[in-house]
């Protein structure tokens, strides 16, 4: 049952066994599980069934870090979540992000992935992917590839699937909406999750709406399950009971927040425009979902180099025009727009690059000479990097001065990159230069090291908030268990990316529902 | 590379391949063939190569000349270094496979950002001085 909470009296009062907080893919997840069952759920959700403005304010903030997208448009308030305007990325962590690992401080998760594997492959389904399948040979035999000649040591294939991608407020609409044992506030937004003094349980949670109104929803558990930013946001708000927030005894909430570095500044020009790379610049569908393949760094390699995990699949040059045109003050970027402009012609370009063709076509060949000519999708591939952040302890969440629409502390996210993120990129991009070399794939281009328009400048995020309430054994290192309840308070779960300890190089999408399907099975198994 | 700095690499060029022909006629006794008709038939367009080793060059500390460059790019054996530079097959062939093994254990330099083979690098800078 659906119900628009601001056609509620004021002060209405709402039990139920289980709160979800946030009706993302997390929240939806955990309801759809519980549907049919003996536990009363409620599904509270601060927005409508589709976004709007107004709403979507309520999670306006500063940056006051790295430069970073606008906190009111990266994220979705409304039935759904961010699954709204997702991409549909899909990929599991890998066995190393799981590890402790030298070199890379606060990075492990309390289990290893084997653990979630059973849950990724239930997860699959949720999001309309395939089979749980991400060796690249297991999808070479259905027809994708060829696969670059690199070396395994080095560089390794990997796989992505694209869900269609799901919309989960549409897609589970229904069986939310018809299970009878869930009652889905629409427009109640938790603005305070109350505790006794000791702040050792939740009593309840306060809900206001835009149209005034206020309700309380009490339960014997809650799940807060509204991303990345909004969950460190409301422990930290939440502060009657502690003056430092819900779960912070330790002051972790909100610190090592995470995202995945984009950056597609570095450049691949094949020596041979007929090599086959559709299988990094190509989604190949399988309806309903797709697969694309990326390059990587082995674990053992990322061990060894105490680096980072690091991806990058290949985004055809004039795909992206505007990454170029970004990129305009690099001269060699402006040497590719001109030969751009030249192939296009069907003239002989005159610059730097097409002088540096002649070089990097390798020189122990010949005949090529007329390859330009046969050129039909562009000159060569930007390396779209979405590569791993170091668990970071100042790059965070705060509660800022300002004040949203229901009284609720703005954020202030400083997102904080390391040597450490920088460093591992341009190892990756090196590792791939090195191997298209030898295999006489094409060369590099990585922009250089300067002070007057340093590369780090271009940068972004790909709207992945991870990590501000972190998952450890022990609470001195993380503001949740193995389980995801809060340290410290027995019936405050939190679901949702916040919870990863490290975010390696995967979208969070598909280890979010994941995780979600767990705790699901544990509420279940665990009802009282 | 604006014009200062390519006027100033012609004229060290210039020097150095001045010097280099001295060395070279002493160091590998060439084949009869002027050795710099060979290295400008490895590639097809001498022009751009020379772009791409003027940039090399002005990359470097200290500029090598072209006989330092010759060295580290034939075989140290003078026969063989004779044999190979003899012919632009045979020289191909060899600079192709020291191309795969700079890039196999990491030699490699960055030249307006590109991640070059030293090797590449050094043929270009070579031809720039021819």
């Amino acid at each position: 049952m659906f119900i628009d909470a601001r056609t509620l009296p004021d002060r209405t009062e709402i039990e139920a066994d289980l709160c979800i907080i946030g009706a993302g893919p997390a929240g939806i997840t955990i309801a759809r599980e519980l549907a049919g069952s003996a536990v009363r759920v409620a599904l509270l959700e601060g927005g409508g069934l589709e976004p709007d403005d107004e709403t979507e304010s309520l999670n306006a903030g500063a940056n006051v870090g790295f430069t970073y997208r606008d906190l009111a448009r990266s994220r979705r308030r409304c039935f759904g979540g961010a699954t709204g305007h997702w991409n549909g990325w899909c990929r599991p962590l890998d066995d190393i992000d799981f590890e402790v690992r030298e070199g890379i401080p606060h990075s492990g998760w309390p289990f290893p992935k084997s653990h979630l594997d059973p849950f990724y492959a239930r997860a699959q389904a949720l999001c309309q992917l395939g089979p749980y399948q991400y060796d690249p040979r297991y999808w070479q035999g259905r027809g994708l590839g060829p696969f670059f000649d690199v070396r395994p040591g080095r560089v390794v294939n990997t796989v992505f699937q694209m869900s269609p991608p799901t919309r989960f407020g549409s897609v589970y609409r229904a069986d939310v909406e018809q299970a009878p044992n869930v009652e889905t506030l629409l427009r109640a937004n938790v603005v305070d999750i109350g505790t006794g003094p000791e702040a050792r349980s939740v009593t309840g949670v306060r809900v206001a709406t835009l149209a005034g109104n206020g309700l309380t929803v009490r339960a014997r558990r809650y799940v807060l399950a509204t991303g990345g930013i909004e969950n460190a946001r409301l422990l930290l708000a939440s502060r009657t009971a502690v003056p430092a927030g819900l779960g912070n005894q330790h002051d972790l909430v909100g610190r090592f927040f995470m995202e995945h570095p984009h950056v597609n500044v570095a450049f691949f020009l094949p020596t041979d425009p007929a090599i086959d790379a559709r299988f990094y610049s190509e989604h190949r569908f399988f309806n309903p979902f797709g697969v694309i393949g990326a390059l990587s760094v082995p674990p053992g390699w990322l061990r060894r180099e105490r680096m980072l995990g690091f991806s990058a699949f290949l985004a055809p040059a004039l795909y992206r025009p505007e990454a170029v045109a970004r990129a305009q003050s690099e001269d060699g970027y402006q040497s590719l727009l001109d030969l751009t402009e030249s192939v296009r012609r069907g003239a002989w370009p005159e610059d730097f690059i097409a002088d540096l063709w002649n070089v990097v076509s390798d020189l122990d060949s010949v005949g090529r000479a007329t390859v330009w000519r046969l050129f039909d999708r562009g000159p060569g591939y930007h390396l779209a990097v979405r590569a791993e952040q170091a668990p970071n302890p100042l790059s965070r969440i705060t509660l800022g001065s300002e004040r949203d629409a229901l009284g609720v502390p703005r954020v202030n996210l400083d997102w904080r990159l390391t040597d450490l993120d920088f460093a591992s990129i341009r190892r990756g991009w090196d590792l791939l230069a090195h191997e298209f070399g030898l295999a006489a794939l094409g060369r590099v281009f990585m922009p250089e090291q300067t002070v007057e328009s340093p590369w780090q400048e271009h940068i972004s995020g790909g709207a992945h908030h991870m990590g501000t309430t972190r998952m450890a054994d022990d609470p001195r290192e993380g503001v949740v268990d193995a389980l995801g309840r809060v340290h410290g308070i027995d019936n405050l779960y939190v679901a949702g990316s916040s919870v990863f300890p490290t975010g390696g190089f995967a979208n969070p999408t598909l280890t979010i529902v994941a995780l979600a399907l767990r705790l699901a099975d544990h509420l279940k198994a665990t009802r009282r | 590379m604006n014009v200062s700095r390519r006027r100033l690499l012609t004229v060290l060029a210039g020097g150095a391949v001045a010097s280099a022909a001295a060395r070279f006629r002493l160091g590998f006794r060439p084949a009869r063939r002027d050795d710099r008709t060979v290295w400008l038939s490895l590639v097809r367009d001498c022009r751009s190569s020379r772009a791409v080793g003027r940039a090399y060059l002005a990359s470097l500390p200290a500029v090598p000349d072209s006989s330092d460059l010759r060295r580290r790019l034939l075989p140290s054996d003078p026969q063989r270094a004779a044999s190979v530079v003899s012919d632009v097959e045979r020289l191909r062939q060899h600079i192709g496979r020291q191309v795969r093994d700079d890039f196999g254990s990491g030699r490699t330099v960055q030249v307006r950002g590109w991640v070059l083979a030293e090797t590449e690098a050094r043929v270009c800078a070579l031809i720039a001085m021819l």
